[in-house]
């Protein structure tokens, strides 16, 4: 059974913590890459302006060969531009921000939840709609404060031990 | 400067906005909340006004001050349901009444036991014998976690004379001067059996969370084991990381 082991009390991306095993073979799919208007809520949290965009970035996460997790990130892309034009597919997302753009995860909140399956989540993860999954959230600040993403997690529950 | 609606005085206008940027996210950066000079540089009103609407936050649980410090926020508080995760260093009842709610404990038994292997494993194979507490713990008398404490039985002899619906772990630990000085936590999901969604009152075939916590005192060796079962309607687990 693939499980990983995430400490709370460190910032560790999710390439990070499946690289750092050697039995496992991560491989991720784009879902969604692109710029949207997003809905008021994450507008609020992001804190943008009425006429300010977000880049929208869904991937599927797969290790050996199993689909365990779909990631989804709003990122306020004001101060990101063209961040649409890079492939997430390849690279990861906050070691690309820094190299290209400055900009360093310093600060993150974070809630887990449990959460039903939506019908698009259960396909991509082959489970039944409806059935529990693992939900991490939060808000990821920049070394200015800047509250730079929302993102959402969902993954299977057998998933995750966290540890703090 | 800001303007008085109707007969509202004017720091009760200015407490309902800032509650609404509070239940709307709008203060993530590590649950500081802005000063007095600050609201009423933003709102344009007198430091009084400010103090007042800020005191009434504080009296309403949303913040909390600390002489010096500043205000802050109380995460619990962006929800209604009761914070399990690393923000809240408090004890289960604390964090319910930090909602405004009552909590209780109900005791289902109290045994001296020999305790599962992994129980064992956790206190180092020093023992294979223990008292073993199971509580339900109950919000405004809706349970929302299930627990099973395991304390080593030579270490807490007299642990028989407590009443446990009464008092906490904690306490009894205090009397003892065995206060774990480090934890270890360890969260996840599971599908637990029917007993405990019984207990819980969950629907059948549902993931709940599972925390245990394991207490140690300052030579790493372990004092207590609680394994808490919680009803993801009722509970939130958030945490922070802090890179800088």
């Amino acid at each position: 059974m693939v499980f990983l082991v995430k400490d709370l009390k460190r910032f560790q991306p999710f390439s990070e913590i499946v690289n750092s095993n050697d039995n496992y073979s991560l491989k991720t799919e784009m879902i969604t890459s692109k710029i949207i208007k997003p809905a008021s809520l994450i507008c609020k949290i992001l804190q943008l302006k009425d006429d300010e965009t977000a880049f929208e970035l869904r991937r599927l996460r797969k290790i050996n060969g199993i689909s365990v997790s779909i990631e989804t990130s709003y990122i306020r892309n004001l101060y990101l531009p063209n961040i649409d034009k890079i492939n997430f597919g390849n690279n990861p997302l906050y070691k690309t921000i820094e190299l290209n753009y400055g900009r360093q995860i310093s600060y993150t909140n974070e809630e887990i939840l449990i959460v039903k399956a939506t019908k698009i989540e259960a396909k991509l993860l082959n489970v039944s709609f409806g059935s529990h999954l693992t939900m991490i959230k939060g808000t990821s600040l920049d070394q200015d404060n800047i509250v730079l993403e929302y993102f959402e997690s969902v993954s299977l529950p057998s998933l995750y031990r966290f540890i703090s | 400067m800001t303007k008085k609606i109707k007969n509202q005085p004017l720091y009760l206008e200015i407490k309902e906005k800032l509650k609404y940027k509070i239940l709307t996210w709008n203060y993530v950066k590590g649950y500081e909340f802005p000063s007095e000079r600050d609201i009423a540089k933003e709102y344009h009103v007198s430091r009084m006004t400010a103090k007042k609407a800020l005191n009434l936050l504080e009296n309403e649980g949303y913040i909390y001050r600390i002489q010096g410090k500043g205000s802050f926020l109380h995460h619990s508080n962006l929800s209604n349901k009761i914070d399990i995760g690393d923000k809240s260093a408090l004890g289960l009842h604390e964090t319910v009444e930090l909602i405004g709610k009552k909590g209780t404990s109900k005791v289902l038994s109290f045994n001296k036991t020999q305790g599962p292997q992994e129980v064992i494993e956790y206190f180092d194979n020093t023992t294979n014998d223990f008292y073993e507490l199971k509580r339900l713990r109950l919000v405004d008398n809706n349970p929302f976690c299930f627990q099973i404490t395991y304390l080593s039985y030579l270490d807490f002899i007299d642990a028989e004379r407590y009443d446990f619906s009464i008092f906490s772990i904690y306490d009894f630990l205090d009397i003892h001067n065995s206060i774990p000085q480090k934890f270890r936590k360890e969260l996840t999901t599971i599908y637990p059996n029917q007993e405990i969604l019984n207990l819980l009152n969950i629907e059948k075939n549902s993931c709940i969370f599972l925390l245990i916590y394991i207490g140690l005192d300052s030579n790493d060796k372990t004092i207590e084991v609680t394994y808490s079962y919680f009803n993801p309607n009722l509970v939130r687990f958030t945490y922070s990381t802090n890179l800088k």
